[in-house]
């Protein structure tokens, strides 16, 4: 068996008590070099891990990225129609030892704009931009267990 | 505001609206569920008429009115937010808005608004983002989705 065929990063599905489901959720240590901090992110369409941060919860969890990578705030959509302002850092991801260099976006969601008419748009699973389309994803539903293998 | 009239057909009714003094040969107005809270305009047409009114309930009924009508002003108004401002970047991602649309649609490009040029272009921010650095030895740009006025939909 090729190395791209043995998942480099197994995960079991976490129940959630509260809803009675189970949901593919990762342990992700996003930072610098120097400092990483776990946080936990959906793994789905729309939720891309480490891809977007609200400000509150960088100043609660105290994150700390590489770098700011824009002058201007950055408009971002939201799926209701609102713009909202954003700032973009490269930062450290990894899971299970695998080390990344990413965009994260950090929200504020005190300044939106107006609300337009919400584009609508076609949608990929998994088509996050970010660190989870570097690595291919399987869902093994029945065994309620997450994958993650090197692309060949 | 207007309020669906009827006339009165129940002999019944009209012996004892004779017999309590209420004009019968004017029609007088049903306040429905959708005019749960009558206007000015109503409470005059009814002061017109002689009617007895309850000129506190009615005061009160509109103060209400204008309270919940100033609620939901507000409310509207936070939804609706404040315009995004144009930044440099906007202006000189303008300049070049019509050419990227045509060749680039849908990547991602990297501003320095102190060149007022593109100086990076990609599928990623990250690629955008690396073209730019290597191109100038600078490390913070704004960015653009060709075609979009967002960068990306959260």
């Amino acid at each position: 068996m090729s190395k791209s065929k043995t998942p480099f990063h197994t995960k079991d599905y976490t129940y959630n008590k509260e809803y009675k489901i189970y949901q593919p959720l990762l342990k992700i240590h996003v930072g610098t070099e120097e400092s990483k901090k776990e946080v936990i992110a959906y793994v789905d369409s729309g939720c891309t891990p480490c891809m977007n941060f609200c400000k509150s919860y960088v100043e609660e969890k105290e994150l700390t990225f590489i770098q700011k990578i824009n002058k201007e705030p950055e408009p971002l959509g939201v799926a209701d129609g609102h713009t909202i302002n954003a700032d973009l850092y490269l930062a450290k991801c990894e899971i299970d030892g695998q080390s990344e260099d990413i965009i994260v976006s950090v929200i504020d969601p005190e300044t939106f704009f107006e609300e337009n008419d919400s584009e609508i748009e076609p949608l990929m699973p998994l088509v996050g931009f970010k660190l989870i389309n570097r690595y291919d994803v399987v869902f093994k539903g029945k065994a309620r267990k997450l994958e993650l293998f090197h692309p060949e | 505001m207007t309020y669906p009239e009827e006339t009165h057909s129940d002999p019944l009714l009209l012996g004892k609206m004779r017999k309590w003094g209420i004009p019968v040969d004017k029609p007088y107005y049903i306040i429905t569920s959708s005019s749960l809270y009558p206007s000015i305009e109503h409470a005059v047409v009814r002061l017109l008429r002689e009617e007895s009114v309850d000129v506190i309930g009615e005061i009160k009924l509109l103060k209400r009115n204008i309270t919940l009508t100033n609620t939901r002003i507000n409310e509207l108004e936070k939804r609706v937010g404040r315009k995004r401002q144009v930044t440099n970047a906007d202006k000189v991602y303008e300049q070049f808005r019509r050419v990227l649309e045509e060749t680039d649609f849908g990547k991602i490009v990297a501003i320095d608004i102190d060149r007022k040029e593109i100086v990076g272009k990609g599928d990623t921010i990250l690629e955008a983002y690396n073209e730019a650095k290597d191109r100038t030895g600078k490390e913070q740009f704004d960015f653009k989705r060709v075609g979009y006025k967002y960068l990306f939909k959260v």
